[in-house]
This record gives structure tokens, C-alpha cells and sequence, in this order.
């Protein structure tokens, strides 16, 4: 270190501050009386700097090998969000901060270097804020449907009744981490006091892999190519009525769908078809209920023998209808343009469902069809008893059962609530002359809170975010959600795909830019505010030339 | 000429039917229009007939070239009986003249194993349109590429089916032109946004009345054209001796009076054909190479009038490149920076900017004589691989359409780039020197102290544009930063920097391998910038994405390791002859005292902070 106070003597631009010489002095001393000085001098060097970038340079680019050869998803899983990258990113950020102390006290020339380093602090620090306390998701959005409560994020998060009856939330992330029969993916049921005990039993049987103690979901397979048949089978003696629908709306496109509805279980005996309207099994027909849940149009269905329905129908209108279907006959519902038609009632049924993993065409070839999305799985009690593996589709509420144990639960991408609503009051895509090419894109937005009563319109276009709940505050500090243009149907112009992203690590994002930039012109060319450097001499040297010239 | 005029009109529109079933004809008789020499004329009196094509309204020479480029990957052809037809000539034969291409070898392919499925010669470069759909094999090949993209929005080919595509692209482009549906140049009525149409569905425009100028001029063009067809006497008199200049001229005058409310301004036309006549990108190129030829010639002798004619050529290059671009600002209404293209000749433009800025200061001739090379190479690379770095001027995606952050954003990470390429161009004389000489050399230390101040601009506006960027995606986006592939390459290229520069305050390199880092630095700009569109196309900039030129740039990457490792290993290991004593610096009052270090100071050490 003695030769830095070398090059310091050696400048000629400014007489040296007295206190400078002895700054060696000063640091060894500190390091002597003071473990956090020791700390600071190990951590402050530029060396161990040195690594960590090594180490982020190489991490990143892997990354970006990653997302070209699989997607975002994963790159951003192994590497860029995963826990030790962020460990990586705070020793940087302690790094920095640990070099800025060793300049202790801090002249003159070390602004530049201070206010740099304090820059990429800030800036990190917000990034991490904006992850921690940050949402980021999406919102699909069709004019004319009714207002959206919740986003939905990338993550997957899997959600289980637990024996107590509350709601439990765990991660999920199996689409970007998928499991293998090698190593499947636990969660375990237990919904008590988390014990230490607990938690290393946990931690013990799934790192060597023994079968679990309590009782867990196991997964090991997961899948975006499944095919869901539904199907109803006569079950002679079960005293559990059943019916076959097809639904058919020719203004849909020609969109059919499959609905088989029986009396048990209660969760398969009603249909709400996308929040529209709602058909159900009854026991007894009643012509005085026209409505469903919510007020939506209600079909009621009973079935009287094999091949044979009662029915009432109502409309959003009032108008109403009843009468019985024969199977094979259709039903004009007066809901838009569709049609019931019975395919088959029975008396005594069973609901059945088959999900099949569909054999894709090898990747490459150009065909990717996409399925449903699901994982295979089964229950473990823990005590020897499990239940056979079978498929469960993500977006459902599924049930497994062993040994008289039933287990509900449902898995998707995680829904977050929002503290108003957002509808789609129009979407806009104007061409470019002469072409079908989109010149841009406008989303144009209706944002209501349930408390206030406000109602706020705004517009999401390309480069310009609708912003909700407005305020110069909020803008300035990010406690607030944007909404950016993020996809688009072309065959669907009422459907608008919009990103939500809410980030209180905003303004510290932005200070530290600013503060960084301005650190580095300093460092860089605002000379009484920077250490002197050896390139410096090529301006001396011109220096002298003008002056010996003049 | 009044009695005559319907008599003209007939003629006209007889030309150019029996010229047209001529090119639905089979192989023998087309072969008689075939061996018809092209005429001769001044065809740039059709350059500044309007058309409407990809979005955009441009004058004929525009298309032109764009649409043989297109087919034949280049914008003049050389024919197989050795006659050169350049793109205007083309366009006219196909359309005034109704000639016949299919037979001729002007469809551009050049991947071995489609030619080897289509039997086609594998030593051409070009092949007919003819030959290529009557290979046995072609409609098989086109059932199975339909199967593999239809109703399919990304579709991911093999190679073979993404070059098998690009020419199924070409040969539909070459359809539509030979069967005029191309030619949309009846403007809309009203409204400047709407679509053009091709003179077969002008009626829907239009009444009789109003098209009958256009309608007549279109006529006396065809005919001005082919005046062959008819007696000399004949046509003379029909025509009242209408040249074909004339006709076209007259053409053009009555296409903008037919709706002159939705064409765009004169002006714009005249610079977009200027544009599209000078190739100012290829002046600036020549002026580059003189500029390093002046300033390398007088390194002994007449250092003075050397230097001041080489800023001069460098400033004239700068210059060209500045009203090309301009040009372009003017024709789109956006900055020149949406495409590799237009970034490859920004950057060379920046390149000379920074090297003749520098050179003002120091007047040290390294920077120019550095840059003026490496920005014609740049040129080069622009100017010859229009099928790579696609040269047309056309609207731009969406998420692009906000001039400000587009402007700001592109244009600092891309000048950028060109702070990095001049520290890059000035390493090779460190290494290079290095080579020559052997063993540890202490070469000129100023050089060291220009290739810093060349990297700070480089890191500075790098962060800068990096941070405009984020703000830009956060506003565009909804996001400040997340990893893309563009964004984490140039933060790698801005880390990558930083090590170098860090690493001489550590003391892990001294000023040879601070020339090192500066020439191996540049790989990560090359990766971010090329890269990333060319070689990854993955992520959210993918406006940018294209294909071809890995080998060249692998090529080149490879040849800049080479070199640095044959320069390292010069001077460490084939260390030659002794090394030469330490070269003239700059007297800082103390002598280096280790080899390492040629910058003035020691470099060792983190000098005072």
C-alpha cells in the first residue's frame, strides 16, 4: 500500500492534505484495535470485488444460454432469481459499501468514487425491494366481461384445505422445476405449529429420499400437454343420477363443450360456464328460482330415467321455459345462441374422468400443441398407505383420497388479489397503410374502487402505462400499479392482455441511476472531485505544450 | 393526336395482354422474349412514381431495388449473357414490358441442401424460377413446410426448412411481381392511411372519368416502352413522338394529380430518390480508407499537411454518413437506429466522431489512423450483406413508436459501442507492436493512457444508455429490469469493462494486459450487439433478430483470440530476441521500475483512491 501513497506525492495538481500520509497508519491501526474495521478492509477490497464479478459475469451469461435454449422461465429460476444469486448481489452491495468506509475520512478527491458506489447500492437495494414487496403479473381482459379482482403471476403455488378446515398456500413452482420419479416434489399436509423437530424430519426424508412421515402430496411427473375426457358410466346401486350435455354456440365459432354433471360428488352437480350463466342437477325442479349464484341465468336439470331429463330454463331477460329433453334432443337455452343438447341421462352414474398425457411430435419439428397443464401425483399418509398415482389439472379443485382420508387442494399460477377492479372498456389496434401490420395498441381501461366509489378511466398503450390509484406521490414513489400493453389476439380484438406491475423499489431505482451516472462522469472528468490518475499525464504533457507554445 | 387516341389505348392495353400471355407461356415461346434485348433507356424517369408496398409510400427506385433484392440478393443484376440490368430496368421489363424472368437464373439460393433436394446446380447462386418449381421433389418438400407452419404463429424450422421457406418467400415475391398484383400505385382517394390498389381494381376508387388521365398516361408509357411492336410511322404518329422519358414523366404527374391529398410531399420523394441514387454509406466507406492511407503514409515524412488532409477525409466520411443518415430521419420520421443495419452505420459514424474529437486534442494520429480501418470495415459489412443487415427503410413494431426513449436509448448504447470499437482498434497497435517485437516490450505509453480515455466514454455512455434503457422497459414494459437477453449482454459488456479497468487498480495486469482486456473486451459488445439478435434470438428485442453471418463474426472472434494469444505468448514465452528498452513517454519524474507497467504511474496500484 505504501506505493499508492507514492502516486499520491507524485501529483503535482494539488499539495497533499497532511493527513494523507499517515493513511497507512491509520488503516493498520484500525485493523488492530477492531474487528469491524477488519471486516470492512476484507470486504472493502477491490479484490474480492474482483470475484464477485467474475462470478456475475460468468452466471449471466449462462443465463442467457439458458433462455435461448429453454425460456425465461427457467433462466430466471436457476439463475437470476435463485437464492444465491441474490446472496451474490447482497455481498456486491456490501462490498461496495465496506470499500466506500475504507476511504475513511473521505476528501475531497473521493466524491466521484463515494457517490459511484453509493449509486449502485441504492440501485440494487431498490431492485430487491421491487422483488421482495414488488407484484408483477398479468391480467387477461375482454371487453364487456366483468370487472377483474385478482392478477395472475408466473409463479405456481399449490393451495390445500387442511385437516383443521383453513385454506394453506405453499410454492409450487413445477413448471419451472419439474419433478422427476427420481425426485418428487413433497408437500407435506402438516398444518400445525411448524416444530424445529418437524422441519428436519422433513428436510431428512427428502434429501435421502425416504418415504415421508406424515401425510404429503408426492408429484413426479409434470405436463402442459394433457387431454381431459369426461365421460359418465352407469354404477347400478349407486342411487346417484347423472347427465351428458353438449354445449353448442355456432356465434362462439362453433365452440362446443362437454359437461357431465352428477348428484355426488355436490362440487360436479352445477356448471357456471365462465361466470355467465349456471346449469344444475336438482333433486326437484323449482320454476320459481330463476337465478343462479350471482344472479347469473340458471338451467335446472332432473334427471327422471335413462334418456330422459326435466328441465326450466331462464334467461337474463326473465323469459322462462320448461318441459322435458329426450336424449338426442336440443334445447335452446335463450342464452345468446346456445344449444343443450342431451347426450345421455342416467338414473345411476358415476362421474368419470380420464386425463391421458398426449405424445407430442418431437420438439423441432414445428408442431407444438398445447394441452392442459397438470402434474401426476398421489397422497402418502405416511404410515404405509398411499393412493395410486394419478393426474391432476391445474386451474381445478381436485380430490385424492386413501383410506378413508380426503385431501382437497388446487394448483395454478398464483392469483393475487387487487385492491380495486379493472375492466375492458375497448381495445384499439390501428394498421399501418395499406397493411395488416398494427401501428399500436390501446387498452382502454376502467378502474373502480369498492371503497371510495371512484371510477377512474385510463389508457394502457404501448409506451404509455395506465396508472391506478393516481397521485404525484405515487408516482414518484411506485406505490402504485401500471398497466402495460402485453399481448394480443389477433383473432380476438375484444381480448387485451395487460402486465400489472406494482414496485416500491421505484424511486429508490431511479435515485440511484441518477446518483450512479453522475458518479461516473465525475470519477471520470470532473478533476478536483476524482484521485488523480497516470493517463492524466497526456493533458499535462498538453498542457505544457500550450503553455511552452504561448 | 385526338382521332388517335383510342386507337393508342387499345394498342396499349393489346401490348401488354399479349405481352403478358407471353409470360404465362410454356418454355419455347418464352424463350423468343427471352433472347429480346432489354431496352435502353434513362429509366430514372420512373423513379418517382409512387408505390405503395410494406406499409410505406415509396418511390419506384425503392422498390425496385428492395424487390430484386429480395428475390436475387442484389439490386443489380449481371444476366447470363453478360448484359447488367440494374433494379429499375428489372422492374420495368416485368412490368411495361411484360418480359419473361422465369427462366432466367435470378432467384437467390444459396443453402447446399436445398439445392441438392431440388437437384438443382450447386455451383450456382442463382437459379429459375422455372427450375426450381418443376424440381421432383419441390412439391413435396412445400406439402411438408406448409404442414410444419400452418396456423402455427412462431413455427421453430430446422435449417433446412427455414432456408426452404425463405425461398418459398422469394418465389411467391417474384409471382406476385410478375403478375402485377404488386403494383399498387392508385392511391386511395382520400385517405392518406387507407390502401392502395393495382390499376385492375382502380374502378373501385375511381369513375371513368377521373382515371381516364391516368388510365392514358399508363397506356402511352406501355407503349413508349415497346415502340417496336408497332411500324416506326405508326408509332410516331400514335404517339406524336412521345419519348419514353416523357411518358414516364408525364405518368408521374398524373398519378399525384389523381389524389394529390394523400401523397407524400414532394420533397420527401426527391430526397428518398437522391437517397436511394448516391449511396453516401459508400462514399463515406472510400473517404474512411483514403483518410487511413493519408495519415499512414506521412507517419515520417509531412506529418503535418498528412494529419490535416486525413481529419479532412475523416470528416468528409463523417459527413456523408451524417446526410445519409439524415436522409433516412427525413424519408421514415424516426431515428436511424431500428435495425442492425442502421446501427452498423451509426456506430462507424460514432467511430469517426470520437477518433477525429480525440485526434483534435491530442493530435497523436493513432486514433484516426485506428478508426478510419475499422470504420470502413464496418461500411463494408453493412454495404455487403444486404440479405443479413437488411438495408430497406420500413415502419417500425410498436413497441419502437416512442420517438424519445427510442431515440435515446438506442442512440447512446450504440455510440456506445463506438468509444468500445476505437479502444478496440487502438489495442492492436499495443499487440501488434507486441508481435513484431518480442519478449517484454514497453511500447508507447501514451497509447495506453488514449486507449483509457477512449474506454471511459465507453463506460459512460454504455451505463448511461443501460439506465435509459431500464427506464424506457419500465415504462414500455412495466418492468425496470428483468434479465432479458439484451439487457443482461450489455450489463456482462459494462461489467467486462469494469474488470479491465478495476483489474490494473488491483494490480492483477499492467498496461499489456489492460491493451488485452480493451481487444478482448469488445467481444462483449459484439455478443450484446450481434449476438443476441443473430445468434441467441431469444428475449423482448427482438425487432432486431436476424439470421446469417455467424461464421464471419465466429471467424472474426477467433481471429482477435488468435492474435491476442499469439501477442501474449510473444511476450512471455516466444519471447524472440531480448526485449527492446522502454520506448519515448511521457516524463513523469520517475522511471518504471517494472516491466509491467508502461502507463506512466504505477499501475500496480490503486493510484489514491
Amino acid at each position: 500500500m505504501s506505493q499508492a501513497i507514492a502516486t499520491e506525492k507524485r501529483s503535482t495538481e494539488a499539495p497533499q492534505p497532511p493527513e494523507s500520509t499517515p493513511r497507512e497508519a491509520v488503516r493498520a491501526d484500525r485493523r488492530r484495535r477492531s474487528a469491524m474495521w477488519r471486516f470492512i478492509y476484507l470486504f472493502g477490497s477491490l479484490k474480492m470485488a474482483m470475484w464477485l464479478f467474475i462470478v456475475i459475469i460468468i452466471a449471466s451469461a449462462a443465463g442467457t444460454l439458458y433462455e435461448s435454449r429453454f425460456d425465461a422461465q427457467i433462466a430466471r429460476y436457476y439463475v437470476y432469481q435463485a437464492p444465491w444469486f441474490t446472496v451474490w448481489l447482497v455481498l456486491l452491495c456490501i462490498t461496495l459499501a465496506c470499500a466506500t468506509f475504507t476511504r475513511l475520512p473521505w476528501k475531497k478527491r473521493h466524491t466521484g468514487f463515494v457517490i459511484t458506489h453509493l449509486g449502485i447500492i441504492i440501485l440494487l437495494m431498490g431492485g430487491m425491494i421491487g422483488r421482495h414487496f414488488g407484484i408483477e403479473g398479468s391480467i387477461t381482459l375482454r371487453v364487456g366481461e366483468p370487472a377483474q379482482r385478482h392478477m395472475v403471476t408466473q409463479q405456481m403455488a399449490l393451495n390445500f384445505w387442511g385437516s383443521d378446515g383453513d385454506l394453506y398456500l405453499v410454492d409450487f413452482p413445477v413448471n419451472v422445476n419439474p419433478p422427476s420419479e427420481h425426485r418428487p416434489r413433497r408437500v407435506s399436509l402438516s398444518t400445525g405449529q411448524a416444530s424445529l423437530a418437524g422441519a428436519f424430519q422433513r428436510a431428512y426424508t427428502n434429501v435421502f429420499r425416504q418415504p415421508p412421515r406424515e401425510p404429503t402430496l408426492m408429484f413426479d411427473r409434470f405436463s402442459d400437454r394433457l387431454r381431459e375426457d369426461i365421460s359418465l358410466v352407469p354404477n347400478p346401486g349407486s342411487a346417484n343420477p347423472g347427465v351428458h350435455l353438449k354445449l353448442n354456440s355456432a356465434m362462439m365459432g362453433g365452440q362446443e363443450m362437454e359437461i357431465v354433471l352428477v348428484e355426488r360428488p355436490a362440487n360436479r352437480s352445477f356448471e357456471n360456464l365462465e361466470g355467465l350463466a349456471q346449469i344444475s342437477l336438482v333433486d326437484e325442479i323449482r320454476q320459481s328460482e330463476t337465478t343462479g349464484q350471482g344472479g347469473m341465468p340458471l338451467l335446472q336439470l332432473r334427471p327422471l330415467e335413462a334418456g330422459r331429463v326435466a328441465f326450466a330454463v331462464s334467461n337474463s331477460q326473465g323469459a322462462t321455459n320448461h318441459g322435458i329433453l329426450e336424449r338426442g334432443e336440443t334445447l335452446d337455452t335463450g342464452w345468446a345462441d346456445w344449444t343443450v343438447t342431451l347426450e345421455q341421462a342416467l338414473p345411476e352414474a358415476e362421474y368419470h374422468r380420464e386425463i391421458t398425457e398426449v405424445n407430442g411430435t418431437p420438439a423441432g419439428a414445428g408442431v407444438t400443441e398445447r394441452g392442459l397443464t397438470g402434474v401426476r401425483g398421489w397422497l402418502d399418509l405416511g404410515d404405509g398407505r398411499r393412493s395410486e398415482p394419478e393426474w391432476f389439472i391445474a386451474g381445478e379443485t381436485e380430490s385424492v383420497s386413501v383410506g378413508g382420508e380426503v385431501v382437497r387442494f388446487g394448483f395454478g399460477n398464483r392469483r393475487v388479489p387487487l385492491p380495486f377492479t379493472v375492466a375492458l372498456e375497448a381495445f384499439d389496434v390501428p394498421r399501418d397503410p395499406g397493411t395488416e401490420n398494427p401501428a399500436a395498441f390501446v387498452s382502454t381501461l376502467i378502474f373502480h374502487n369498492p371503497e371510495t366509489e371512484e371510477r377512474v378511466r385510463d389508457t394502457a398503450g404501448m409506451n404509455q402505462p395506465a396508472m391506478y390509484p393516481l397521485g404525484v406521490h405515487r408516482l414518484f414513489t411506485g406505490f402504485t400499479y401500471k398497466f402495460s400493453q402485453a399481448h394480443w389476439e389477433p383473432d380476438d380484438l375484444n381480448l387485451s392482455v395487460v402486465q400489472v406491475l406494482y414496485d416500491p423499489g421505484w424511486s429508490l431505482k431511479w435515485i440511484g441511476s441518477l446518483i450512479l451516472l453522475s458518479g461516473i462522469f465525475i470519477i471520470f472528468y470532473v478533476r478536483p472531485y476524482r484521485s488523480r490518475r497516470p493517463e492524466d499525464a497526456i493533458d499535462d504533457a498538453l498542457k505544457n505544450r500550450h503553455r511552452k507554445s504561448s | 393526336m385526338k382521332p388517335s387516341l383510342v386507337t393508342l389505348l387499345l394498342l396499349a392495353t393489346a401490348t401488354f395482354l399479349t405481352a403478358g400471355a407471353a409470360a404465362a407461356d410454356t418454355a419455347e415461346n418464352s424463350a423468343a422474349s427471352e433472347t429480346r434485348a432489354l431496352p435502353a433507356y434513362d429509366y430514372s424517369a420512373l423513379e418517382g412514381i409512387i408505390i405503395q408496398e410494406g406499409g410505406r409510400k415509396k418511390p419506384l427506385i425503392t422498390f425496385a431495388k428492395e424487390i430484386l433484392l429480395s428475390i436475387s440478393g442484389r439490386t443489380r443484376l449481371q444476366l447470363d449473357d453478360g448484359t447488367r440490368v440494374d433494379a429499375l430496368g428489372f422492374v420495368a421489363s416485368v412490368w411495361l414490358g411484360g418480359r419473361e424472368w422465369a427462366h432466367r437464373p435470378i432467384v437467390s439460393l444459396d443453402h447446399a441442401g436445398v439445392k441438392e433436394a431440388l437437384e438443382l446446380d450447386r455451383d450456382a447462386r442463382r437459379h429459375a424460377y422455372h427450375d426450381i418449381v418443376t424440381a421432383p421433389r419441390f412439391a413435396e418438400l412445400l406439402q411438408e413446410l406448409n404442414e410444419r407452419t400452418e396456423g402455427i404463429e412462431d413455427p421453430q424450422l430446422s435449417e433446412f426448412y427455414d432456408k426452404f421457406n425463405e425461398l418459398v418467400r422469394r418465389l411467391q415475391l417474384f409471382r406476385a411481381l410478375e403478375r402485377g398484383v404488386i403494383f399498387t400505385v392508385v392511391p386511395h382517394p382520400r385517405d392518406a392511411r387507407e390502401s392502395w390498389v393495382t390499376f385492375s381494381e382502380a374502378e373501385r376508387f375511381y369513375s371513368e372519368e377521373e382515371l381516364r388521365p391516368f388510365i392514358e398516361a399508363r397506356g402511352a408509357l406501355i407503349l413508349a416502352y415497346n415502340p417496336d411492336i408497332l411500324p416506326p410511322e405508326m408509332y410516331r404518329e400514335i404517339s406524336g413522338g412521345l419519348t419514353f422519358e416523357t411518358a414516364a414523366a408525364n405518368f408521374v404527374q398524373a398519378q399525384r394529380a389523381l389524389s394529390p391529398g394523400v401523397m407524400p410531399p414532394e420533397s420527401r420523394i426527391s430526397v428518398e430518390i437522391l437517397y436511394e441514387r448516391t449511396s453516401p454509406f459508400r462514399l463515406a466507406l472510400i473517404l474512411s480508407l483514403l483518410s487511413c492511407l493519408a495519415m499512414a503514409l506521412t507517419w515520417h515524412a509531412a506529418r503535418k499537411p498528412g494529419a490535416v488532409l486525413s481529419w479532412g477525409l475523416a470528416f468528409g466520411a463523417a459527413l456523408l454518413l451524417a446526410l445519409g443518415m439524415a436522409a433516412r430521419v427525413y424519408i421514415s420520421g424516426r431515428a436511424p437506429v431500428t435495425n442492425m443495419y442502421e446501427t452498423i452505420i451509426w456506430v462507424a459514424f460514432g467511430l469517426l466522431v470520437f477518433a477525429m474529437i480525440f485526434e483534435f486534442r491530442y493530435r497523436c494520429r493513432y486514433y484516426l489512423v485506428s478508426a478510419t480501418p475499422f470504420a470502413a470495415l464496418l461500411l463494408l459489412v453493412a454495404e455487403s450483406a444486404p440479405v443479413m443487415f437488411d438495408p430497406h427503410i420500413s415502419p417500425l413494431t410498436p413497441v419502437l413508436r416512442d420517438n424519445f426513449w427510442l431515440t435515446t436509448h438506442v442512440l447512446t448504447v450504440t455510440i456506445s459501442y463506438a468509444a468500445f470499437a476505437l479502444a478496440f482498434a487502438l489495442g492492436h497497435f499495443i499487440l501488434g507492436n507486441q508481435i513484431i517485437k518480442g519478449g517484454k516490450v514497453a511500447a508507447n505509453r501514451e497509447l495506453y493512457a488514449y486507449i483509457y480515455r477512449a474506454l471511459q466514454v465507453g463506460v459512460f455512455l454504455l451505463a448511461t444508455g443501460v439506465i435509459l434503457g431500464a427506464v424506457w422497459a419500465n415504462y414500455s414494459w412495466g418492468r425496470f429490469w428483468d434479465w432479458d437477453p439484451k439487457e443482461t449482454w450489455s450489463l456482462i459488456a459494462l461489467l467486462g469493462y469494469l474488470f479491465v479497468l478495476h483489474g490494473r487498480l488491483v494490480g492483477w495486469w499492467g498496461g499489456f494486459g489492460f491493451a488485452v482486456g480493451a481487444v478482448l473486451g469488445f467481444k462483449g459488445i459484439l455478443m450484446c450487439w450481434y449476438g443476441v439478435n443473430y445468434i441467441l434470438g431469444a428475449g423482448l428485442h427482438s425487432y432486431g433478430f436476424g439470421s446469417g453471418g455467424t461464421e464471419w463474426v465466429i471467424g472474426f472472434v477467433v481471429f482477435e483470440i488468435l492474435f491476442v494469444g499469439t501477442a501474449v505468448l510473444r511476450r512471455y514465452y516466444w519471447t524472440g530476441a531480448s526485449g527492446t528498452p522502454p520506448g519515448p513517454g511521457i516524463d513523469t519524474g520517475k522511471k518504471p521500475s517494472d516491466e509491467k507497467d508502461q502507463i506512466p504511474g504505477k499501475l500496480g496500484q490503486p493510484a489514491g483512491v
